[in-house]
């Protein structure tokens, strides 16, 4: 039988630049075909012309056994090709239907006939499982639900070929698990799908076939069931990959640094959101924060880098009170902090990277002549520097910070936190959305520091991250710490049941 | 460098193209109305810039346009639309007016005193809608607007009451002191006075205070990103304010000028709506101090040359009201503009989404 979809030696230039070299790998009908590799690595740009948005400079693209030349993503979506876009284009006031449909009207020149439209949307979301009402307004829905809109949107166009670009980036794990049934229910109907990824798990875990490409070029089309993830890792960075950051030197028993004492937060009144908590962070360990999202985890962090004004207890950072005070007086109390969201708090885009290096430490003496005029040559010399170090990618720090890659715009980031040469470290999610080779990076980065003799305290919502970064886990459920456990020990099925509240640890543990 | 200078490219086009479709509409009403735009456009253009007189006369009108523009284009940098720049100007000039009339003082000293009594009153009259904000979290653009009709009502109080001059037919305060009078660069019949020169002089200032000091590196990141630069612990609401009062005490300053260096005295309805053009000269400038000399100049010239459009050929002056907005409307297709001179010239590679 025919592949599906079928690659023939494409080549795309964009001027000097080879985006795609001599890409060959066909697409069985009704698998779950995963296109892995690393960020800039081309992905994007070959699911592009599959999806027709642009034409290769030279090469062949088949679609069931037949050659095709698309020269608009009308023509794909005309051979049964949709494609779920990474981020969503979706209006948020109009409704699920409404936003299906555009494009697509039911109903005369002059009258929508909404029934017929929201009728076959319902069988659809029935027949996938996707629990979408088709007169919900989109802007009510959460991020799960919108990209089941996503979906709907694709096969009420009646695709047999469906394009997912990092579909999973913008979920929780949780989410991540009902994603991956949705696909396994596609793939039962008899739809192809090839489905781009640079998380290793859920490659592993959903795809028959695994193409890898690297700098624009295919290093390998596997098996999942040939290939172990370590060997995934190594085919798409090209060396050999170790998470968990590398050597930790033992440190004798450290000082507090971040003692949390009883704290309490309530928001809306009544919502209990971190109830009666503490917990201590040691100088030279790495404390990882493991937990089910919405446990309270986002507003322990708001406390801690005073974002979050609103709580009772006390916080103690290097034995001093952060209560009431300012964020730029906790910052400078002794925090690096590494937010969430790199767009929306760590960086302002549109500065170069040697503006944002600057963010916050820009009225020091190094930085600014008695507080007020900027020294730019210090500023630039010292961005060179950090740039060097951290080995951030650009053509020179004048670079807007927009430009870069997410691996090193969060580079950025960790450089001006480990810059204030804080005692405190809290990494909030410091590797969402990167690629396997910035992640091992980043836990090096991590590491480092606590072998530095700073404490870190981690969040994160992927376990293999908390487990391969930490030496002590707590755990939080329902605003509260479930318990505390020795990362060398524990295993991820304990973790779980914690997490879900139905374990505590009898014992808490010490590092030695 | 590269990345940020061909993003300036790109901007400086856009206003450009915008400004030349404005042109192109305007000649078409100018058309539609039974008269030949040509000759039309050549009589603004003989008007704006056909002798040293006429250019001089350009330059002065873009005076008071390039102090409101600056005050616009310091508060956008930072989120905040001060639509109040009429009423700022406004309190300007009747500050320093009064500072001309009544003050008796050497004119090293008094042309100063004037010029910071205009910047103080401008200050102090965004400064309520500051204080508005921060007690009672009213808007700013909201309040800012309705400052504008307090301020033209109360300055047309003024100089028809307690501040009219004695036995004179006109609304208006007496003349100011000579040791007030913005001296003039060039002899009579030109017209440019030193005001241009502290105009120019203030497009430095804040060039430097956004682009030089920290004060105005927080305001550039409060403007792109507010919840970053919360993150990294830069007062945003400080900020904010601050770029409220600075805006004012440009737009005062702006008052001040006209009054010491154009007409000598302030006079019922004197402004033209010198505040409310400072926002197209912003809009066009991208909140650019430098951009905004281009800009006020374009707009002061349209004016100067529209008199001698109306006298030679007969087009109404206020064809430039429509030319002017229609520049707005065309800026406000930016996306457009950008978006075919990003993708107009390539093939197949069209988005569809």
């Amino acid at each position: 039988m025919a592949y599906a979809v079928e690659l023939r030696h494409i080549t795309k230039r964009f001027g000097q630049f080879t985006a795609n070299d001599d890409i060959s790998f066909g697409v069985e009908q009704g698998q779950i075909h995963s296109l892995a590799g690393e960020n800039g690595a081309g992905k994007t740009t070959l699911m592009n012309i599959i999806y027709g948005l642009y034409t290769p400079t030279s090469g062949e693209l088949l679609i069931n056994g037949k050659p095709v030349h698309f020269t608009s993503s009308k023509d794909a979506i005309h051979m049964g090709i949709g494609m779920v876009h990474q981020h969503f284009m979706l209006v948020p006031k109009m409704t699920v239907a409404e936003n299906i449909i555009a494009g697509e009207e039911t109903g005369s020149k002059w009258f929508l006939d909404r029934k017929t439209a929201e009728k076959r949307i319902a069988e659809l979301s029935e027949r996938y499982g996707m629990k979408i009402d088709p007169k919900e307004k989109v802007g009510n829905l959460s991020v799960t639900m919108q990209q089941r809109v996503e979906i709907l949107k694709v096969l009420y166009r009646n695709a047999k070929i469906l394009i997912f670009d990092e579909p999973t980036a913008v979920l929780t794990p949780q989410e991540i698990d009902e994603f991956c049934e949705i696909l396994l229910k596609l793939k039962a109907q008899g739809n192809t799908i090839l489905f781009i990824s640079h998380k290793l798990a859920e490659v592993m875990k959903i795809s028959d076939k695994v193409t890898v490409i690297r700098r624009g070029r295919v290093t390998g089309t596997f098996g999942t069931a040939d290939i172990t993830s370590e060997e995934l890792a190594k085919s798409m960075v090209g060396r050999e990959i170790v998470l968990g950051g590398g050597e930790r030197e033992q440190r004798s028993d450290g000082h507090l640094v971040l003692d949390i004492q009883n704290v309490t937060c309530v928001k809306n009144k009544t919502i209990r959101k971190i109830d009666s908590l503490s917990l201590g962070v040691k100088a030279g360990e790495i404390m990882g924060v493991a937990g089910v999202d919405g446990n309270g985890q986002e507003e322990l962090a708001a406390m801690i880098s005073g974002q979050e004004e609103n709580w009772t207890g006390d916080i103690l950072l290097n034995g001093k009170s952060i209560k009431g005070r300012k964020i730029h007086e906790i910052l400078d109390q002794g925090l690096g902090y590494i937010p969430e969201d790199r767009h929306k708090d760590g960086l302002v885009l549109e500065f170069s990277i040697a503006e944002n290096m600057i963010l916050g430490l820009h009225k020091r003496q190094e930085f600014a002549e008695n507080g007020m005029i900027l020294k730019e040559g210090a500023i630039h010399d010292t961005s060179d520097k950090l740039k060097e170090q951290f080995d951030i990618r650009c053509t020179g720090v004048e670079e807007p910070a927009a430009s870069l890659s997410g691996g090193n715009q969060q580079k950025i980031v960790i450089a001006r936190a480990v810059y204030r040469d804080p005692h405190l470290i809290l990494a909030v999610q410091p590797t969402r959305g990167l690629d396997v080779g910035a992640i091992e990076y980043i836990h090096q980065v991590l590491v480092n520091e606590r072998n530095k003799g700073k404490a870190v305290l981690l969040f994160s919502l992927e376990l293999d991250e908390i487990l391969a970064l930490s030496d002590r886990i707590a755990v939080i459920y329902k605003g509260q710490i479930a318990g505390i456990v020795d990362a060398k020990t524990t295993t991820k099925e304990e973790l779980g049941l914690m997490m879900l509240g139905q374990k505590t640890a009898t014992e808490e543990v010490n590092v030695g | 460098m590269k990345g940020k200078s061909r993003g300036f490219l790109i901007e400086a086009q856009i206003t450009l193209i915008a400004i030349l479709l404005a042109f192109l509409v305007g000649g078409v009403i100018i058309a539609l109305m039974g008269e030949n735009p040509f000759r039309a456009y050549g009589a603004l253009l003989q008007g704006a810039f056909g002798s040293p007189v006429a250019l001089s006369y350009s330059l002065t009108k873009a005076v008071p346009l390039i102090f409101t523009g600056l005050a616009v284009a310091v508060a956008t940098r930072c989120t905040v639309f001060n639509i109040g720049a009429e009423g700022q100007l406004l309190m300007g000039a009747m500050a320093a007016g009064l500072v001309g009339v009544y003050v008796d003082l050497p004119m090293v000293i008094h042309i100063p005193l004037c010029i910071l009594a205009g910047a103080a009153a401008g200050f102090l009259w965004a400064g309520i809608a500051a204080a508005l904000k921060f007690a009672r979290n009213v808007h700013v653009v909201i309040a800012t607007i309705m400052l504008n009709y307090v301020a033209t009502f109360f300055v047309q109080y003024l100089v028809n009451g307690p501040f009219k001059e004695e036995n004179s037919t006109i609304s208006g305060t007496a003349r100011i002191a000579g040791s007030a009078q913005l001296p003039l660069l060039f002899p009579r019949p030109m017209s440019l006075n030193i005001g241009f020169i502290l105009a120019i002089i203030m497009i430095f200032v804040c060039w430097f205070l956004l682009k030089k000091t920290t004060a105005g590196y927080e305001l550039r990141a409060v403007g792109l990103n507010a919840n970053a630069s919360r993150t990294s612990g830069i007062n945003i609401k400080k900020n904010m304010f601050l770029a409220l009062l600075i805006s004012g005490a440009l737009a005062g300053i702006g008052g001040a000028v006209e009054v010491q260096g154009s007409i000598y005295r302030v006079v019922d309805g004197f402004s033209p709506g010198y505040g409310f053009n400072g926002i197209p000269v912003a809009m066009m400038a991208h909140g650019n101090p430098v951009a905004v000399f281009f800009s006020a100049f374009l707009l002061g010239a349209m004016r100067n040359g529209a008199l001698n459009m109306q006298i030679q050929v007969g087009v109404s002056q206020d064809i430039v009201d429509i030319i002017q907005g229609l520049v707005l409307i065309f800026l406000g297709c930016d996306y457009m503009i950008r978006y075919y001179l990003e993708h107009g010239t390539k093939k197949g590679g069209k988005a569809d989404a």
